[in-house]
């Protein structure tokens, strides 16, 4: 048994070591590491500890606290029993999570530790500290003259396997409490004021770094950090009190890594970020197979979702059953639900930050994915070692297979797929200056019945360059262009016609962030873009006795300056403040109608039609949008939070449909459709359950939104060319409260969410025409009260994991058939209002089990199994209930739409090489 | 176009599943509704009134009209003319004699209740409507699944479309109803029992409508009706061609989409369907619609058996032996024109 165990424990040593020769290559640090890594390697016997039982003492040897902690929580210790015969664990250390443990009693021993794997904790003599670099410390410390100046330590945290920057690692200067986090290229930057400086760099699910920086002059100070354990990692930094949930004036703010997204049940048998993040408190959707999310009672149109920072027109494939993202390809999801810094705008209610991996720059590797209905392929390596990266990935499904099996006729003469493809190139000019390509580009086709093939297709790319100067100013210039093409294909004959709707972005970005000192930060910058819009066209095929029309395309330009600060006031009290001016112009080449304004619009009510020139201005609008944000530390585990944030937005998609549909059209804020504008203040309570590492947060929200879009019933929106007189402004209310509870590390991870929210609208206009039940507030169609969440990941073993999520929301609100009469012989039913009834409740379990082939580490192939299942206990949850006359029209029956009313396993195939 | 609202309409994604529920009424029940269109036909024109009921699906087979009796109903056109309509039995108001509508007038409905309550439509324009140029069928077979066993039927019959020339320089509004006339024969030794007629009206239960704004000038080509092969004789198809005014084809165009409605995502969310009647006094709603529609029919009469290209028919219906008049309901041995 020793002998075996003495195999693996050299096997991950020497993995361990030629990673650390990697690290060593870029570092500076650590060559006397890696001498003394050599001469332990040869030198130390590892003793595997085996159980014994030891009678309670309030001191305990190490050696014990080593033995009880491997019994009790799955990890093993590897050490040379002769460093810590001496080491005694006393009463109050014990209490305190291990690192805590170790952390406090190793550096006076001269050891330090390495996590390895997520459960082997091997003890190394610290040789750097007493020996040869200490002496050189002494003397620097002696010698060391602070000259009263401030100077910036800046640099970049990379993840010392793949070389891509790692977001949101904490940069914590021990002497001063306190910190930053790295910016989303994994770059920071501090102001301090001369002196010598223990700087520890941690990051979730990274062993932590130390570095010490002899502050005289600009220094650069970029690490590389290594896999350690989650579970032990972040205690560490909760433990230095320096964790962002709580020190940050940012909240309604969740991040995503994908390792969290990965250990959520897949459906389908693909980790799905628009799912995922459906699972959060106040982030809610139609239902399934509705694409899109709903964030605080705000619409689908109104989530800024950025791919690389380039935002995208549709977040899903395959009428929402697919996320547009890869997930082999996400590196980071952030979700903004409020507070939504001033750098970020266009839409009202939430961003969704997705940022992509960057290829790895050392080596080259591959992962990928065989499912029942999809599969995809990555692969990703360096151009040039330690500069120059690529990483390139695809997807394709293929739902044939499964629609051919199906009952349902309508479905087996369906047919359909998506391909999607990414690239990403990354360049690294020097320490200070990288260039990013990043492209998407994807396809969906989709037969449904027949007769009739959806299309769309999305371009998305982005081109940055990243630089600093004077090692203090972070610039970031960014070109995206984002293009969403939809149509559809009617092949019935004798009429053959397709239709055609684009939207397309193309925008040039600077954003700068300049640090004054440890307490003050500074960014601001600019935007400029384009829209151009296609709000539909009808093209016949040959042959065909439908005439061609179109709606008129509509140009635009939109543009922003912001800046906003980050100040720690004090200890307790930090400041987020920012404001952002956006210009609108709506252009020309267009036709615009103008109306009677003493009558309803109608087509009948136009009195004259204006013609403007290419370029020519239509219509401009300008607004300021305050954003601010303030957290008060109420002790070093909890804080209250307080913030506002006012949004404009100028590009609306119109819907009459229930969920968002492949025939919806954007179109551009005009004299008649206005802006959309929404006002929010939140409060929250944030805590970090110091021990178990918990993060705990209630927040309350209260939005308004002006200027809504909606349709009068029974209204016609494609190829309208008179749509204003169909659409009615909306106002918005919503609030809610809404709970998390979150575990990142440990043997179980996951969240429950609770929200209780509620989303209402109203349309009162002047005549009952242009008024929605009776001008009252009425609820949307997301308004779930009661909804919650809970998401849990368990490991069995390091080969075996499953997760569950279990939903539970109220039911949606519908429009219900009330009465029924006869007309012409047919049985014709009287709706309530809009949205005065609701459907029963909604629920449903899905669990998925994770199994890992082989975890050898010589091999470099690692396969795993994923199964999961969704909807476990095949609840038939309704979508909506609806009324269909039968019997040749004359009986009316009321049926129940469940989507996806059954079981659905998946089997999925994953890989790593 | 109207493959792009099927495709809208075409409730089912992957896995999508379809259950009869029973719903609770507390409906706001007895709301007049009126059912009523004056022609430019010769004939007693007719206005239906009733009271809506309670949504009940309780799964008996209930009959929706409670007819309004009692109602002084009468035809306004803008130059003074007025039509007076009697009740003929509960709730069915007609005129005293034929008579028809003049193109170009318009119409106005007005109602006096029982309980003296007054009602008034808003004036409808009778439109000109062009006329059918031809009715053109083509054999089609059809798969459907079966609501009791849900396995796959299959089926014959013929695609009917019929054939317009749009006028150019006006906005056409259209509706198409599709009546038929079916042949079938007897194993009778009596001649005169050995082969019958019996009317299907209207052939098919769907709201078949179209305007012009992608066709405006052009050889309209409208499918209308499927009718069925289930006998390889003859059969006589009627379609009428309605013209009427843009709220008119609205008010219809909701009434269909409600019929072929699947409650998936993609549907339109249902809505109230509002007519054009309005209560004089009150702000009480009043339900259905009173129009004003120029007419063209037109008929064809095909042997099913040729058009088919001698394919038998799929669950072709036996040949009986007797009296053929007793074999399909309204059967009748009078050779209807046509045949």
């Amino acid at each position: 048994l020793i002998k075996r165990l003495l195999t693996r424990a050299v096997f991950f040593f020497r993995s361990f070591i030629l990673k650390s020769v990697i690290n060593i290559s870029v570092g500076m640090v650590g060559r006397s590491r890696f001498i003394f890594l050599l001469s332990i390697l040869f030198c130390t016997i590892f003793i595997p500890l085996e159980s014994s039982s030891q009678p309670k003492n309030p001191d305990k040897k190490l050696k014990d606290y080593f033995n009880e902690y491997a019994k009790k929580e799955n990890v093993k210790f590897f050490f040379e029993e002769d460093w810590i015969k001496d080491i005694t664990v006393n009463f109050e250390l014990q209490s305190l999570p291990l690192l805590s443990v170790l952390n406090a009693l190793l550096p006076r021993n001269h050891l330090t530790y390495r996590v390895y794997n997520e459960r082997y904790i091997i003890l190394l003599k610290d040789f750097s500290n007493n020996e040869v670099e200490n002496e050189t410390n002494k003397v620097n410390e002696e010698t060391f003259l602070s000259d009263g100046k401030t100077y910036s330590v800046s640099g970049y945290v990379r993840d010392a396997t793949t070389g891509e920057g790692i977001v949101g690692a904490t940069v914590f200067i021990n002497e001063l409490k306190n910190g930053v986090s790295t910016n989303q290229y994994g770059f920071y930057s501090i102001g301090l004021l001369s002196n010598i400086y223990n700087i520890t760099i941690s990051s979730l699910g990274k062993s932590p770094t130390h570095e010490k920086v002899f502050l005289n002059e600009n220094k650069t100070v970029s690490v590389e950090l290594f896999d350690g354990t989650t579970q032990l990692n972040d205690v560490v930094v909760t433990a230095e009190s320096f964790d962002h949930n709580i020190s940050s004036p940012e909240m309604s703010l969740v991040r995503l890594t994908s390792k969290t997204l990965k250990s959520m049940p897949a459906f389908m048998g693909e980790v799905d970020i628009i799912k995922s993040i459906q699972l959060l408190p106040g982030v809610s959707s139609v239902g399934e197979g509705s694409g899109g999310f709903n964030v605080r009672g705000g619409n689908v149109d109104q989530n800024l979702i950025l791919m690389d920072e380039v935002p995208i027109f549709n977040s899903s494939h395959l009428f929402g059953f697919f996320s547009t993202f890869n997930p082999d390809m996400v590196k980071d999801v952030t979700l903004h639900k409020g507070g939504i810094p001033p750098q970020y705008g266009g839409r009202l209610s939430s961003v969704l930050d997705v940022k992509l991996k960057e290829g790895n720059d050392k080596s080259f590797s591959g992962s990928g994915g065989i499912g029942i209905l999809s599969s995809r392929l990555l692969i990703e390596g360096p151009i040039i070692k330690n500069r120059t990266s690529f990483i390139v990935a695809g997807r394709y499904a293929y739902p044939d297979l499964t629609l051919k099996r199906l009952k349902n006729l309508n479905l087996r003469n369906s047919s359909g797929s998506f391909y999607d493809l990414n690239l990403k190139l990354t360049h690294r000019f020097s320490e200070k200056s990288s260039i990013y390509l990043s492209t998407y580009y994807s396809g969906d086709s989709f037969k449904l019945a027949s007769d009739t093939v959806y299309n769309w297709k999305m371009l998305a790319t982005s081109l940055k360059w990243n630089t600093i100067v004077k090692d203090k100013l972070f610039i970031s210039l960014t070109g995206t262009h984002s293009m969403y093409n939809y149509g559809i294909q009617g092949e019935s004959a004798p009429n053959l016609f397709r239709t055609d709707f684009d939207i397309t972005n193309t925008a040039l970005k600077l954003d700068l962030t300049y640090p004054i000192n440890l307490n003050h930060r500074i960014d601001f910058g600019g935007s400029f873009g384009r829209y151009q819009i296609n709000p539909g066209k009808l093209i016949p095929e040959l042959g065909s006795s439908i005439n061609p029309s179109a709606m008129q395309d509509e140009s635009s330009y939109e543009s922003s300056i912001y800046v906003g600060s980050e100040s720690k006031i004090n200890e307790r009290i930090s400041v987020l403040a920012g404001v952002r001016l956006s210009h609108y112009n709506y252009i020309g080449k267009a036709n615009l109608f103008v109306y009677d304004e003493s009558i309803p619009k109608s087509p009948s009510s136009i009195i004259d039609t204006l013609n403007f020139a290419q370029g020519e201005s239509i219509k401009q609008y300008t607004g300021a949008e305050p954003r601010f944000s303030l957290k008060y530390s109420v002790n070093a585990t909890s804080s209250i939070k307080l913030s506002y944030n006012r949004t404009l937005q100028y590009v609306h998609l119109i819907t009459n449909t229930t969920a968002v549909s492949p025939l919806d059209l954007w179109k551009s804020s005009s004299p008649y459709l206005k802006p959309e504008s929404a006002n929010q203040i939140a409060i929250g309570y944030f805590r970090n359950l110091l021990a178990k590492g918990i993060e705990a947060s209630a927040e309350a929200y209260y939005k308004e939104i002006e200027n809504m879009v909606e349709y009068k019933d029974g209204s016609n929106i494609f190829l309208n060319p008179f749509l204003e007189s169909d659409l009615l402004p909306a106002q918005g209310r919503n609030y809610g409260v809404e709970l998390l509870l979150r575990k990142n590390s440990g043997k179980v991870t996951g969240w429950i969410g609770y929200t209780y929210s509620r989303a209402f609208r109203k349309v009162k206009g002047e005549t009952e025409e242009e008024t929605i039940n009776n001008g009252e507030y009425y609820p949307s169609n997301f308004d779930k009260p009661n909804d919650l969440s809970i998401v849990m990941n368990y490991k069995f073993t390091r080969r075996l994991s499953a997760s569950a999520n279990f939903t539970y929301s109220t039911g949606r609100p519908i429009t219900y058939p009330q009465s029924i009469y006869i007309i012409d012989g047919y049985a014709v039913s009287q709706y309530s209002e809009r949205n005065q009834g609701r459907i029963p409740d909604y629920h449903r379990l899905d669990v998925s089990l994770t199994l890992d082939e082989s975890l050898r580490k010589t091999q470099k192939w690692k396969g795993s199994w994923t199964l999961s299942i969704f909807n476990v206990y095949g609840r038939k949850n309704p979508y909506s209930i609806f009324f269909k006359p039968e019997y040749a029209g004359r009986i009316a029956q009321a049926y129940r739409l469940s989507v996806i009313g059954t079981i659905f396993p998946s089997l999925t195939y994953n890989f790593k090489f | 176009m109207k493959s792009i609202v099927k495709g809208l309409i075409i409730s089912c994604l992957l896995i999508s599943c379809i259950d009869p529920v029973r719903l609770d009424a507390d409906g706001d029940a007895g709301q007049l509704v009126v059912d009523g269109l004056i022609t430019d036909k010769e004939e007693l024109q007719t206005v239906r009134l009733s009271r809506s009921v309670n949504f009940d699906n309780n799964g008996v087979i209930t009959t929706y009209t409670v007819p309004e009796v009692g109602a002084v109903v009468a035809i306004n056109d803008d130059h003074g003319r007025v039509i007076n309509l009697t009740e003929s039995s509960s709730g069915v108001y007609v005129s005293q004699q034929n008579v028809k509508g003049e193109v170009g007038r318009s119409y106005k409905l007005s109602i006096i209740t029982r309980k003296g309550k007054e009602f008034q439509s808003k004036p409808e324009k009778m439109f000109p409507v062009p006329a059918i140029d031809s009715i053109v069928y083509k054999y089609v077979e059809i798969e459907k699944i079966s609501k009791s066993s849900g396995n796959v039927v299959k089926s014959s019959g013929f695609q009917i479309s019929v054939v317009t020339i749009d006028p150019l320089n006006e906005k056409n509004f259209y509706r198409w109803k599709t009546n038929a006339i079916i042949e079938f024969f007897s194993n009778s030794e009596a001649a005169d029992v050995s082969v019958c007629w019996y009317g299907v009206k209207p052939l098919e239960f769907k709201v078949e409508l179209s305007d012009d704004r992608y066709f405006n000038g052009n050889k309209l080509i409208q499918p209308v009706s499927i009718a069925p092969y289930e006998r390889a004789t003859r059969i006589l198809i009627n379609v009428s061609q309605y013209s009427m005014t843009q709220e008119a084809f609205r008010f219809w165009s909701l009434i269909g989409s409600q019929q072929q409605s699947t409650g998936s995502i993609f549907d339109p969310v249902p809505s109230r369907i509002n007519g054009n009647i309005r209560s004089v006094d009150t702000e009480e709603t009043v339900l259905g619609y009173f129009g004003a529609s120029a007419v063209f029919e037109k008929f064809v009469v095909f042997n099913r058996q040729i058009a088919a290209e001698f394919s038998p028919p799929v669950n072709a219906k036996p040949l009986l032996m007797g009296d053929c008049r007793i074999q399909e309901v309204g059967a009748t041995n009078l050779r209807p024109t046509g045949f």
